[in-house]
């Protein structure tokens, strides 16, 4: 790597993460296509096509990925992680998918049944696309849960290069809320949750692609190649070596960057979860890569209710996810989903998070300060505590960029001076990544990679969050 | 059959089952399963490379079979071994034409019983060498393991006996430097399924949830085609100084190729990895999914889910129902899905497949999709359900020998394949063995007597069913006549003594006259004693015999009458003159040993006082004669006589005082000798 690269990346890392959380408020729900809709019916356009993504380090990787087309919802580009699916249980989900690469491609849905498909010519493991092509897939997402969708076709190579997106179906069976806050992701009410956060894991070995690119720039520049000509790209899969690691196809701190960014075109999802203090955030992960990722968050364990869109459950229409794990990492599988539910309430502080100091000497009741219910999730014990140590001054300490200044929710507090604020609400920040640590660098320099945060909000921020 | 396995036959099928009474045999006397491999170097085409050098197994059918046709048929994996559910031994005679030591070890499973000690050394090639409590340090880091269980010699055979197989799906590999010896081939399947009495199911493990109908193999492995090559010219070679050179370290290990079953996918000739199924619409097929690379992998189906059941053999509290499976290096897990209810009857569907996730999907040159990608051809055989063979072990037998035959039917609609038959003990005081376990009828030799209980198990690849016999072992009844007797009387008792096991019935008894001069009359002729007499003098022989209905026996008891004679009545009378002195007569009967009269004889005796005359008297044809006692004083109120001799009519043999007896009881009773007369 070039000495300009990594000095990009480290200027880069600085300027997004202050830069984005600036703009968090805009998009924090799953972003993602919902398609035409008709009752019972939703149908997606798709295609796939190359471009280059670009690592917060600034190396530019040759992908192939799936995008939709700006009439139909999508940005008109290949995106790196494909076009999230979102759709209703139970609906028969069309997507009419057209191969602008140069080569065979196709689209699987593991996880769906009776997936059936027209146009094209017949796989192995899915309907095939020749370059110019275009198949329709039809199933009906019977069952509510994460998954992945990819290539179909040479699977090894082509979901390296880029061919992954999510699906996500939402639940329609009884009980299930319809409005409100909260929301289940199964057909169980232990499946409850008020937000949620999609994390399309995987990494890539820019070597590989850089092989692929010269080998299709090779292929174009032939004397016959036209937008139909078929070709065959290959690499030593065998020999793989990845050196990026992605959420939702960014690497950080670019993940923190708003969605649809316009400085990285091909990557439109962030990964910024977030959600208030007391709620419950549900994590869709799902492994896109070749490799195995340990997602380590902090401040709390996690439930892992579902793999692979079913619930661990021993009886899943009455027990729900009876079954569930308690753990503070996410074995993220190659192919599979899985999802876990996540909050933080503050329990066991020891302080009142909320700085509320109530109940001493010529201070207020601590009842007439706490009236605002979503503020009882905390631990009575600790309501109207400061925080049990004396804090020191900023001069004595290094402080991270997420530090507000304050140890209380919502609060500022003196920072040194010329430390960059990259926490404009005053939340708590948790951080949430692979625990293979080589995997949070960009190109070998840490910070970077697979890591986001987990931001606990103050109630004054509001956390937009939509579904289909 | 017993009562109990009557229900079940009239069910007309049963599974074999993990009884009571099978866990508590010891594994001696369980059926095992015998299989002898050879572990051999052989060629595997793959893509790119051609020819690359492999260690693997071969099934053959006794150690000398493995001295021709090395290398056909050799594969890695090995060849699959199925257990039956009653059948929790497994003996693996393993012969090594590898050029350097090897074994069998099933991970998950005990070490075979008689595999032997690990082996230590300090490398493959170098002395043996053993860790003793003067070793230093040194010595000990030197002293490295090589093999988890005994290993046999290149060039040699040794079994090994693995007892008490838990069910589920395992594999089987080389325990002597796994390192490099699984990864040059030495692995296959081994399996066992479990069962609950009543249950006609096939079942992953013992739990109705675990049913399946049609189970296949998805064997995952490796190759790095650079590292056998090395180990090959190396550790293969016929040259010991080569081996030093050997390469016992995976370190540098990076498979380039990916096979399912043994085969990388190729996309010009699919139908060659295609995982054939067979089965009805809808039936349940489980997938036996083991990893036996040195890569986690991450098994997906390119549509739909399956359950997954096990892992390692063991179940899961309930079934995972996911898209995928992780499986890392060593591990298995077993994966049920339905088949496509909608395939037609004889065709051939498939649109499911399941591929490696991970990358290896991908040849080592790349291009089209290879390697860990198998196509699942599930076949709607369409013809009739396949029904259980019924299967009748014979009537419950009474035996009294230490060989006995059994006499089993198994009838069968011939689905799913050729019904094979087994004979296993289930239950019995010894090891029994049979002459052709596989054979519906065969000889059991027994080692000692008792009751047993033989199952015969027959299995048509889909159901396993079987049928118990009781064989109850019959020892005759014992039986003694009692003590040869000479008597001089006619008449006696016999004490006989019959014992028997009680099988299959009581003992019944009875006397019988053998021979003799004349006639016995027994008192009790059905009582092992008895009271007899006999008609005439001389020599009998009376036979005691006894019956259990099945089984008897007799004894002889010899008796010998001999000719005497003695007093058969002591008679008395008195004659009373006032108070005058008084007398007496008694009347003696003289017998002989028939208890007839005994003539001319002379009977003398004394008195015990007063009196004069009357101390004789000579017998007439009655037998009997009279001796008077004359003058007795008054004053003496009895006397009394005493037979001291019977003397003459020799003919009637001599006088036996024991014998004598009087059969009257009262005034006239007495014991035969001696009789008191009171006035």
């Amino acid at each position: 790597m070039r000495p300009i690269q990594l000095l990009h990346g480290a200027l880069r890392w600085l300027a997004c993460a202050s830069i984005a959380l600036g703009a968090l408020g805009a998009h924090a729900a799953i972003e993602g296509l919902t398609g035409a809709a008709a009752p019972g019916v939703r149908t997606f356009n798709l295609f796939a096509a190359e471009g280059y993504v670009i690592a917060a380090d600034g190396v530019q990787i040759y992908n192939w990925g799936y995008g939709a087309p700006v009439q139909y919802g999508g940005t008109g580009l290949m995106q790196y992680s494909g076009p999230t699916l979102k759709v209703q249980q139970g609906e028969v989900v069309t997507v009419i998918f057209t191969n602008n690469l140069p080569t065979r491609t196709s689209m699987m849905f593991p996880g769906q049944s009776g997936v059936t498909a027209s146009g094209g010519s017949a796989g192995v493991l899915a309907q095939e696309a020749a370059p110019g092509q275009t198949v329709t897939y039809t199933f009906t997402a019977a069952q509510p849960g994460t998954y992945l969708y990819q290539s179909g076709t040479q699977p090894g190579l082509q979901a390296e290069m880029g061919l992954v997106g999510a699906l996500i179906v939402y639940p329609t069976g009884t009980g299930v809320p319809t409005s409100g806050a909260t929301k289940w992701a199964y057909n169980h009410v232990g499946s409850a949750y008020e937000r949620e956060s999609l994390f399309v894991i995987s990494e890539a070995d820019s070597d590989i692609h850089a092989a692929v690119d010269e080998q299709v720039k090779a292929f174009k520049a032939g004397p016959t190649y036209s937008s139909t000509s078929e070709g065959t790209f290959s690499a030593d899969m065998s020999r793989r070596f990845p050196k990026y690691w992605f959420i939702n196809g960014r690497t950080s701190p670019d993940l923190f960057a708003k969605n649809f960014a316009g400085e990285l075109p091909h990557q439109p999802y962030n990964s910024v979860p977030r959600l208030h203090a007391g709620e419950r955030i549900l994590l869709r992960m799902v492994g896109a890569g070749s490799d195995l990722h340990p997602m380590h968050h902090h401040g709390n364990n996690s439930w892992g209710i579902a793999r692979d869109g079913r619930m661990l459950s021993s009886d899943p229409a009455v027990k729900g996810p009876d079954l569930a794990l308690s753990d503070y990492t996410i074995k993220v599988v190659p192919g599979q989903t899985y999802d876990a539910i996540w909050g933080w309430t503050g329990a066991g502080l020891g302080w009142d998070i909320y700085g509320q100091l109530c109940g001493g000497a010529g201070q207020p009741t601590c009842a007439s300060l706490y009236t605002d219910p979503r503020k009882l999730h905390q631990d009575a014990a600790d309501r109207g505590k400061p925080i049990p140590v004396k804090l020191p001054s900023e001069f004595e300490l290094a402080f991270g960029e997420f530090y507000s200044g304050s140890p209380y929710l919502g609060d500022f507090g003196a920072r040194p001076v010329g430390t960059g604020q990259a926490n404009t609400t005053g939340g708590f920040f948790h951080m949430f990544h692979s625990h293979n640590e080589r995997e949070i660098v960009n190109g070998g320099v840490f910070p970077g990679g697979m890591m986001t945060m987990l931001v606990i909000e103050p109630f004054s921020v509001t956390i937009e969050t939509s579904q289909p | 059959m017993s009562t109990a396995n009557k229900f079940r036959s009239l069910r007309s099928v049963l599974l074999q089952s993990a009884a009571a009474g099978l866990l508590a045999l010891s594994a001696s006397q369980a059926m095992a399963l015998g299989v002898t491999l050879c572990a051999e170097p052989y060629v595997q085409a793959l893509p790119v490379v051609g020819n690359v050098p492999m260690w693997g197994y071969r099934q053959v059918a006794n150690v000398a079979a493995c001295d021709s046709g090395a290398g056909v048929g050799t594969a890695s994996p090995g060849p699959a071994i199925t257990l039956l559910p009653g059948d929790p031994t497994l003996s693996v005679t393993l012969v090594n034409k590898l050029t350097v030591p090897t074994s069998i070890v099933i991970p998950g499973q005990n070490l075979a019983s008689d595999g032997g000690a690990p082996v230590l050394a300090v490398d493959l090639v170098g002395d043996a060498c053993t860790i003793t409590a003067s070793s230093t340090p040194a010595d000990r880091l030197a002293c490295r393991v090589r093999s988890f269980t005994g290993e046999t010699a290149p060039g040699a055979s040794r079994t090994y006996t693995f007892n008490n197989l838990r069910p589920g799906t395992y594999l089987y590999q080389s325990g002597t430097h796994p390192q490099v010896q699984v990864q040059m081939g030495l692995f296959g399947m081994v399996k066992r399924d479990a069962a609950i009495a009543g249950n006609v199911s096939r079942l992953l493990f013992a739990s109705p949830a675990a049913a399946y109908d049609v189970d296949a193999a998805v064997v995952l492995s490796e190759v790095d085609p650079d590292m056998h090559v090395v180990i090959s010219n190396t550790l293969g070679s016929a040259d010991p100084t080569s081996w030093k050179a050997g390469n016992n370290s995976t370190l540098n290990y990076t498979p380039r190729f990916f096979l399912i079953n043994g085969k990388v996918f190729d996309a010009n000739n699919p139908t060659l990895s295609d995982i054939a199924v067979s089965g009805t619409a809808g039936a349940k097929v489980v997938l036996r999914i083991a990893n036996a690379g040195l890569t986690s992998r991450s098994l997906m189906l390119n549509q739909g889910t399956w359950k997954l059941l096990t892992e390692d053999g063991n179940p899961y509290p309930a079934a995972r129902e996911q898209a995928t499976a992780l499986l890392a290096a060593g591990k298995t897990t077993d994966a049920q899905l339905i088949a496509n209810p909608l395939i037609a009857v004889g065709v051939t569907d498939r649109s499911l497949a399941v591929f490696d996730r991970r990358g290896g999907t991908d040849n080592a040159d790349g291009g089209a999709l290879g390697g860990q990608v198998a196509r699942l051809a599930i076949t709607n055989a369409g013809a009739a359900p396949n029904t259980a063979p019924v299967v009748n072990a014979g009537p419950d037998q009474v035996v009294s020998s230490l060989s006995a035959a059994l006499t089993g039917s198994v009838t069968d609609d011939g689905q799913i394949t050729p019904v094979t038959v087994a004979w296993t003990q289930v239950s019995g005081p010894g090891a029994a063995s049979f002459g052709t376990p596989q054979s519906v009828t065969t000889s059991v030799t027994l080692p000692v007597a008792g009751t047993y209980t033989f199952r015969l198990t027959a299995n048509d690849g889909e159901f396993t069913v079987f049928d118990d016999v009781v064989l109850s072992f019959n020892t005759a009844p014992v039986v003694n006549a009692g003590a040869d007797q000479t008597l001089t009387v006619a008449n006696t008792i016999l004490t006989g003594v019959v014992t028997d096991d009680g099988v299959p019935g009581p003992v019944s008894t009875s006397w019988s006259l053998v021979s003799g001069p004349g006639t016995a009359t027994f008192g009790t002729p059905n009582a092992p004693s008895t009271t007899v007499s006999f008609s005439a003098i001389g020599t009998y022989v009376l036979r005691l015999t006894a019956s259990d209905g099945q089984l008897s026996t007799a004894d002889d008891v010899q008796v010998v009458v001999n000719a005497a004679k003695h007093i058969g009545d002591l008679d008395r009378n008195v004659i009373l003159l006032g108070t005058l002195p008084w007398s007496t007569t008694v009347t003696i009967r003289v017998e002989n040993a028939l208890h007839g009269p005994v003539a001319n004889a002379t009977v003398t005796g004394t008195w015990s006082g007063g009196g004069g005359g009357g101390t004789s008297c000579t017998t007439n044809a009655a037998g009997t004669c009279t001796v008077l006692r004359l003058a007795i004083p008054f004053a003496q109120t009895s006397n009394t006589f005493t037979v001291t001799n019977v003397t003459g009519a020799a003919a009637s043999g001599p006088y036996t005082p024991a014998d004598n007896h009087d059969p009257d009881t009262g005034a006239q009773a007495s014991n035969g000798t001696s009789i008191t007369v009171t006035r």
